[in-house]
């Protein structure tokens, strides 16, 4: 890749991490309500408590609201710069590190899931355009179908067949209680495996559809291309014809969508993690927003958001290396 | 080469018509829920966790309220919320494709908007966003349209664009048509073309939300939903030790997978490519 083409990728990539970083400091102030403001936060709110009004001047002085809104955002960007996030309202500990403890469960979940899905959803597309006839159909049909359906949904229906129903997982958490000591490193490690199949399995049926999607449309738009036929003429064999020839076509927009799809998973990781009871970063918003802790809600979003777009602008990089068309 | 085969549902094929009975279907029940329902929601109207039986035909939760009638009344909230979405962002949706599609000098803006609320992680913003104010009926619904317009901008503005360059647009040109006049009589009404199966899209994607907010908490706490009755279930610890998931989890849970399942298939007979 060449230089003014990588410094251009940079330029816009670091374009719309401002703009995400202008949103999340900009939304909590144009919205209405006041945090310091009872009857405006109500009495969800786990900072409303009456204040007299010396109480309320420091906590505004100390969250810097009683400055110009472009000292406040200066301010902002340079607490960010340290890492801070802030302090939780409802768990009494920087926002910073309870990400930190929540993160690694998350992230495994979510990254797990996605790289499964595409997998999974890549090779059944690519199966399904190879053969087309009924069976082509209604493999369509059952993939539109799942892409309809939320995380919600896929997670009750495991969780209730196979958790509820056959008893075969855990209903619920990350681990059995006392696992380290009792199983063993291995065992504690097949023991978190174990809980988190459900979960897993929900986000990756979930995001697999669309991977399927992506990939037999990729591949039947080739299906009748001059140099398949060519490449069969050769006298290649149909599976060397399919790998070599046919499937890196149905790559570039397979690994497009993973980026997408990982945000998307983000979001229904916290479906599941709630419905699972998984320790991870979407069971920590669940249990933020039931206590109304909008700094660890901004927190998170600013995560998801800068995670989207850090594997949006790894994933340009990697296509471009591999695809000799889009290199000038 | 054989045909690829077509996966799509067409109007008049069995898929189309088992879609617009489930819709209709959900769609009296929302508007005579109300009326149907034997007890108000909030009723104590039986002893808690009582199985399905006379009195109660789907049971009741674990304070003893009557799971059908709250079945029943939220029925409307969801409807009501993916009808809502849809009224608001529609016509945003709309106005925002065709003018990034149409002229020239707002299209850069525009776009830079439209992809990056697209860019944005959908869920964590919602609940970001309804954390902040209360959650509501009408919170929810300005949210979501204000997050779910993008998908459906991208496409009319594809069409725009399309259209706008096209040979007949061209033609009418020639022939001393204006700018106006093409907008007018060609690349308006071949992007409201699309606006069926974009109203379906959008109504499904409003409704995948609304119960997962709900679920999740993000509800006035008067008000019922599907989500909302799945959520309270999911705070009673032993939901799943008795047999009280059969009567409690079990319905709502089919009663969303139906109406999703439905839109899906007035979707795909709308001759709009799934996503």
């Amino acid at each position: 890749m060449s230089a003014p083409a990588l410094l251009h990728l940079a330029l816009r990539y670091l374009t719309l991490a401002l703009l995400l970083l202008v949103a999340n400091f900009a939304l909590p102030r144009a919205l209405p309500g006041d945090p310091l403001d009872v009857s405006a936060a109500g009495e969800l709110s786990a900072a409303a408590s009456p204040l007299s009004a010396s109480a309320r001047a420091a906590l505004r002085a100390q969250y810097r609201l009683d400055q110009p809104l472009a000292e406040q955002f200066v301010g902002y960007v340079s607490d960010l710069r340290r890492g801070d996030l802030g302090w939780s309202l409802a768990f009494a500990a920087p926002v910073h590190t309870l990400i930190a403890q929540r993160l690694p469960w998350t992230l495994g979940l979510v990254g797990s899931a996605v790289l499964l899905a595409a997998l999974a959803g890549a090779l059944l597309g690519a199966a399904a355009a190879w053969r087309p006839g009924r069976s082509e159909g209604l493999a369509l049909a059952g993939a539109g179908l799942v892409a309809g359906l939320p995380e919600l949904l896929i997670a009750l229906g495991l969780l209730l067949v196979f958790a509820v129903w056959l008893g075969w997982f855990p209903l619920l958490g990350g681990r059995s209680p006392f696992a380290q000591a009792e199983l063993g490193g291995l065992g504690a490690l097949l023991d978190v495996l174990h809980h988190l199949a459900l979960p897993a399995a929900s986000l990756v049926i979930a995001q697999s559809a669309a991977f399927f999607l992506v990939a037999h449309n990729a591949l039947a738009g080739v299906r009748g291309a001059p140099y398949l036929r060519t490449a069969r003429g050769k006298g290649l064999p149909e599976r060397r014809v399919l790998i070599r020839h046919a499937v890196p076509n149905a790559l570039l927009p397979v690994l497009t969508l993973i980026a997408i799809r990982a945000g998307h998973a983000f979001g229904g990781a916290i479906v599941v993690e709630r419905i699972f009871a998984v320790p991870g970063l979407g069971l920590l918003s669940y249990e933020a927003l039931r206590a109304r802790d909008y700094p660890v809600m901004q927190a998170v979003f600013l995560m998801a958001g800068l995670g989207i777009l850090g594997a949006t602008a790894l994933l340009e990089i990697l296509y471009r290396w591999l695809d000799p068309r889009t290199r000038e | 080469m054989a045909r690829p085969a077509d996966a799509r549902v067409r109007p008049g094929s069995w898929g189309f018509r088992a879609g617009l009975l489930i819709l209709g279907g959900v769609a009296l029940m929302a508007a005579l829920g109300r009326w149907l329902a034997p007890y108000r929601p909030a009723a104590i109207s039986g002893p808690p966790l009582s199985p399905p039986g006379p009195g109660h035909f789907l049971g009741t939760n674990d304070v003893g309220q009557d799971l059908l009638s709250e079945l029943l009344w939220g029925t409307g909230a969801t409807a009501g919320t993916a009808l809502g979405v849809v009224a608001l962002g529609i016509p945003l949706a709309w106005l925002v494709g065709l003018a990034s599609g149409w002229w020239r000098r707002a299209a850069p803006p525009l776009l830079l908007l439209t992809d990056f609320v697209l860019a944005l992680p959908f869920l964590p913003l919602a609940l970001l966003v309804l954390t902040w104010v209360q959650p509501g009926r009408l919170t929810v619904i300005l949210t979501l349209a204000a997050l779910l317009w993008p998908t459906t901008a991208r496409i009319v503005r594809a069409q725009a664009l399309t259209v706008r360059t096209a040979a007949y647009a061209e033609a009418a040109r020639a022939l001393g048509g204006g700018e106006l006049w093409v907008l007018r009589r060609h690349v308006g009404p071949a992007t409201l073309a699309l606006l069926p199966s974009a109203v379906v899209l959008m109504a499904r994607s409003a409704v995948f939300a609304e119960t997962t907010l709900t679920f999740l908490g993000l509800a006035d706490p008067a008000e019922r939903s599907w989500g909302a009755t799945l959520g309270w279930a999911f705070n009673y610890p032993l939901v799943f030790s008795g047999g009280a998931w059969l009567w409690w989890v079990l319905p709502p849970t089919v009663l969303i997978a139906l109406l999703l399942v439905a839109l899906t298939w007035v979707l795909s007979s709308t001759n709009s490519q799934p996503r």
